[in-house]
């Protein structure tokens, strides 16, 4: 009987230490993880702007006669500049339109878009459901807001450029928010930052 | 008061597992280790090294003592009046807010800040120090008393430092949250 529990002891000993290890392995895991991910946020590739320059002002009208006033102090917009012909403009939709509504007391979202036929963009605008918001066919637009590829996003608040860049997902479109949020040109310079305070703090401990 | 003698073997060599390896990564870290103590910000800068020097050499002579029956008691006082003094001195900058700084007392774990959690975590080993620190009753161990006690001391090593790193990552998480 004796023998029986001490085996029993030893193996559930052996069983604890098993699990552990297994704790310790997830915890360390979660610490890596934590190294790793860092933020995400959109490319942002202009030659033209600056986060923190004043959006060029220009007064454009809309393909359906309304007017926008681009860069108008006080304005707090998102340009989204897309193609009827950009398939990942069109999956981040959806995206736009979610974020209009949830900013709509303080942001106006703007469609821009240059060139082709009036047509084609006006059928595009009514087909995805576009009506609400402004829709501006302007080469002059894109060209003094330095777009080069699309689709692209300029946050512009209070007429001054707030983050801008490449959007492909939900997390780069709100990465420039973020980015505004955090007063950072962008979340690439935000965790860049942030790993140099991380080499500055260690550079402290040591006493270097 | 007495403890049986499994138990204070059981503990005694878990507390001289954790002094020497924090012994043995101080010397191996030396520089940094002085590092650490200047931030602290207890003692003047110059005296550092020499700090840095004693607790090492304290840390030490302890895990000996520990491991050594004869010795063991007065080791586990020993050893909960050096965490005593390591809470004291963690108390003292978290009181003062300089809590932005390495707490030099988890080997090296990466964005180790001074925290509340750092006050509990060296109750426990106060705790556990002066339970080693009891006299023994009189029982012959025996093999299976001796297996369970290496049971014992690589399952809690292994747990104490699951525990470091979930406390490093609740640091972190912290750091990220509020970031903003």
């Amino acid at each position: 009987m004796i023998q029986a529990l001490v085996i029993s002891q030893v193996l559930l000993g052996i069983l604890v230490l098993g699990l552990g290890v297994m704790c310790f392995a997830l915890a360390r895991q979660i610490g890596v993880l934590h190294e790793r991910i860092a933020p995400a946020g959109a490319l942002s590739v202009n030659q033209r702007l600056k986060v923190g320059d004043a959006a060029p002002g220009m007064s454009l009208s809309a393909i359906d006669g309304r007017t926008v006033n681009v860069g108008e102090a006080g304005a707090s917009q998102l340009y989204f500049f897309l193609s009827p012909d950009c398939p990942i403009c069109k999956t981040l939709l959806p995206v736009v339109q979610s974020i209009a509504r949830a900013e709509r007391d303080w942001l106006s979202v703007i469609l821009a878009s240059d060139g082709g036929d009036k047509e084609k963009h006006r059928e595009f605008q009514r087909r995805e459901k576009l009506d609400d918001f402004p829709y501006v066919l302007s080469e002059k637009l894109g060209r003094s807001f330095g777009v080069g590829k699309l689709p692209y996003a300029v946050l512009v608040a209070d007429g001054k450029i707030a983050s801008m860049g490449l959007v492909n997902s939900r997390e780069h479109l709100e990465s420039l928010f973020e980015a505004m949020e955090r007063g950072v040109a962008s979340l690439q310079e935000f965790a860049a930052r942030r790993a140099s305070d991380g080499k500055r703090d260690h550079k402290q401990r040591i006493g270097a | 008061m007495t403890i049986d003698p499994a138990i204070s073997l059981s503990f005694g060599l878990s507390l001289a597992a954790l002094l020497g390896a924090a012994a043995a990564h101080k010397i191996v870290s030396f520089s940094e280790f002085v590092g650490v103590v200047r931030n602290y910000r207890i003692a003047p800068n110059g005296l550092a090294a020499v700090i840095a020097l004693v607790v090492i050499g304290v840390e030490s002579a302890l895990a000996l003592g520990l491991l050594a029956p004869a010795f063991r008691s007065a080791a586990a006082l020993g050893a909960a009046m050096l965490f005593a003094v390591y809470a004291g001195a963690i108390g003292f900058n978290l009181s003062r807010g300089n809590n932005a700084i390495d707490c030099g007392c988890s080997f090296g774990a990466a964005a180790d800040r001074l925290g509340p959690a750092l006050l509990f975590r060296n109750g426990a080993l106060v705790a556990a120090a002066l339970l080693t620190a009891l006299p023994t009753s009189a029982r012959e161990i025996g093999p299976f008393g001796y297996t369970s006690a290496a049971l014992f001391v690589l399952t809690i090593s292994i747990l104490y430092l699951a525990a470091e790193s979930a406390r490093s990552n609740a640091d972190r998480f912290h750091a990220m949250g509020h970031a903003r």
